[in-house]
């Protein structure tokens, strides 16, 4: 096994619940297929790992990366479809109010699912910063106005 | 907010990412790579068999000898030309250490190049190729029928390659506008 494998083998392990809930936040009935996309550019991303930047930094770069140029129709790595059953197999039932969230982030522009599913991880102005390359002040900004539109969206879908 | 922050961070972790699948991303990624060394040697091969055969028709026609040169020339040129394309712009794997926006940059202007390549590649492929084939023809097929056969064979060759090469282009230019999109969407500072 190479130095490189063990590397995606850890990463993916450790990173997984992050990789899944960008995958879920950005694609429904292709999840899988993207969640495979991500680990193929997080493969290719290690040559130019050299520790200059937080590894879960690195992860999450390219993972978003992944996520937002994710175009089924131009997908120039295309690699065999995957069973979604294997990404929803968890150990215990979930909330169903997970997926109203998951719904009303989708209807986000992609830019503001970004800052909203850092934030829902708990990361603060300055790291979400350091990831997308925005300022701080706009990252501010931009949240705000996200996790408002968010809110709305997650009422209307409670609503119906 | 705190309430939907909860929900979240109530999420059971799933399933670990299967060793199927790390198999499949890596070999897939390998065969990518060899399929791509494979047709850029191939494609150096034909390039240079023909400059050399260019070579040595230049000797055995001693009369049409600039014409022989100046199609080995016209054979090479496709490859170089493509070759100092890529390399002057690469195609770079995502990088980690870049913020998200400059990554997109840099893809973004991948994206251009490649656009911009398959657009041109009337002059740049078709055109040098098609001139050899012209030239050259006479030399290889002297009867005027066969001669005919050739001429119309290269140009439906050429003109496939042309649609191909705009319908890829065509479709990249798609995925340019959406990473346009949001680059631009980035960039505004509010």
């Amino acid at each position: 096994m190479t130095q490189s494998h063990k590397l995606l083998e850890e990463w993916s392990n450790r990173y997984n619940g992050l990789l899944q809930k960008v995958a879920r936040a950005f694609s429904t009935s292709d999840r899988a297929d993207l969640l495979q996309e991500m680990l193929l550019q997080l493969w290719r991303s290690i040559p130019q790992f050299k520790g200059h930047c937080k590894e879960s930094t690195w992860v999450y770069r390219v993972a978003f990366y992944t996520a937002l140029q994710w175009n089924r129709k131009n997908r120039c790595h295309r690699t065999e479809p995957l069973d979604e059953g294997q990404l929803a197999a968890t150990d215990s039932p979930e909330d169903p109010r997970l997926e109203q969230i998951y719904r009303a982030i989708r209807q986000l522009k992609t830019i503001d699912r970004t800052l909203v599913l850092l934030s829902l991880e708990q990361h603060s102005y300055q790291e979400i910063s350091e990831i997308t390359g925005l300022t701080v002040s706009n990252v501010g900004v931009r949240l705000k106005r996200a996790k408002d539109s968010l809110l709305e969206r997650v009422k209307g879908e409670s609503r119906e | 907010m705190n309430n939907l922050q909860e929900i979240w961070q109530s999420q059971s972790c799933p399933s670990p990412v299967s060793q199927a699948m790390l198999k499949l991303v890596t070999a897939h990624q390998k065969n990518l790579r060899r399929t791509i060394l494979s047709r850029d040697i191939l494609e150096w091969s034909v390039s240079l068999l023909l400059a050399y055969n260019c070579l040595r028709g230049s000797y055995s026609h001693p009369s049409h000898q600039t014409t022989f040169l100046l199609c080995g020339c016209l054979s090479l040129f496709p490859m170089s030309y493509l070759s100092w394309r890529t390399w002057r712009i690469p195609e770079k794997p995502p990088m980690g250490d870049l913020p998200l926006v400059d990554s997109f940059r840099l893809s973004l202007n991948w994206l251009k190049e490649q656009v911009a390549l398959l657009r041109a590649v009337g002059w740049w492929y078709i055109l040098p190729l098609g001139l050899v084939a012209y030239l050259l023809g006479p030399f290889y097929f002297q009867q005027p029928t066969v001669l005919a056969v050739q001429r119309v064979g290269c140009l439906f060759l050429f003109w496939f390659v042309h649609r191909i090469n705009q319908k890829a282009a065509l479709e990249l230019e798609e995925h340019r506008q959406q990473l346009q999109v949001v680059v631009e969407e980035m960039s505004r500072t509010e």
